[in-house]
């Protein structure tokens, strides 16, 4: 499968080299110039930079040939952006985000984006957890958009949207 | 205003234009809630604003629900930043179902995508384009807003 990974650090990183030990094709599209040719150095990937955000960008990287995009940037809106390109000019079948905001979870989904993860929805469901299993019952804060299914399953312990992520992927593949 | 039933405004982003926009609705009799990450944005409208200023992000539903984008007949998109004014339309107009949502779009590329959506994008240097072109008598190749 060909993939195409736009923003990120440390999450880009993890998510290359777990999809590169899959064998998937990967191609990462950074703003950080250094950090794409350390991406490129560390894993057996093409790395472009530029602002994914931007088509003409998305265009020069070649990524009409991916079957998913994912978008690790900082920004909610900035992700949705991405994903909504990779659709709308290049048929790209699966888009993947984090977000930031967890709302934004089931907000993506009606907006048409395939899946968008939330590490901080994940946390507090784990924080709840922990502490319902030592306490009893305790509620942490809005739930709103967490009952995507994504990362019930992820549950206690993994908190990384990283690993979250690349889970969310494979689990979408096999559909 | 003709045509316009509901007269609760929400305005995102509280800049140069933000500011004159909620200033202008508010003067106009609309019921305008101004939104910012900044508090400091809000010295920029005008002292007969009888609006509500709210300080937080416009580009999160919740922050939207506070300011009662439910009841919103229209809500405009203003903030220096494309991608913030595209999310919020679109939450605005696919999730919430404002009557007229405006955005700020400056990339033609993102216009592209909200065609389908009942919203009404404006593309400041596509407008600056029209009216360069009639003060000077250009003729515009591709047309106006394509």
């Amino acid at each position: 499968m060909r993939v195409v990974v736009v923003g990120g650090r440390s999450r880009a990183d993890y998510l290359i080299g777990a999809l590169c030990d899959n064998g998937d094709h990967v191609l990462a599209v950074n703003t950080d110039k250094q950090y794409c040719q350390y991406l490129a150095s560390r894993h057996d990937v093409g790395a472009v930079w530029g602002d994914g955000t931007k088509l003409k960008v998305l265009r020069a990287a070649g990524i009409g040939s991916c079957d998913a995009v994912v978008a690790l940037t900082s920004s909610d809106a900035d992700n949705l952006v991405i994903c909504q390109l990779a659709k709308r000019f290049f048929q790209i079948p699966l888009q993947l985000c984090t977000v930031v905001n967890p709302e934004n979870v089931g907000n993506f989904r009606r907006l048409g984006v395939t899946a968008a993860i939330s590490g901080t929805a994940a946390l507090a469901r784990a924080i709840e957890d922990a502490v319902a299993s030592t306490t009893g019952s305790f509620h942490l804060g809005r739930h709103a958009g967490s009952r995507s299914g994504l990362f019930e399953e992820e549950g206690r312990g993994e908190l990384r949207a990283s690993a979250a992520a690349t889970s969310a992927f494979h689990r979408i593949k096999k559909v | 205003m003709p045509g316009f039933k509901n007269k609760n405004a929400i305005v995102v982003g509280c800049g140069v234009l933000g500011s004159a926009l909620a200033s202008a609705l508010s003067r106009s009799g609309w019921n305008v809630t101004a939104i910012d990450m900044r508090e400091e944005a809000f010295e920029a409208l005008d002292d007969d604003y009888d609006g509500e200023a709210l300080t937080g992000d416009g580009g999160s539903s919740g922050v939207l629900e506070e300011c009662g984008i439910r009841q919103a007949g229209l809500l405009a998109a203003v903030t220096d930043h494309d991608a913030t004014n595209l999310l919020v339309a679109e939450l605005a107009s696919e999730i919430y179902n404002v009557e007229r949502v405006i955005p700020r779009i400056e990339d033609e590329s993102l216009l592209k995508i909200l065609e389908d959506m009942n919203v009404t994008p404006i593309c400041p240097h596509l407008v600056c384009m029209e009216q360069l072109a009639g003060t000077i008598g250009l003729r515009q190749g591709k047309g106006a807003l394509r």
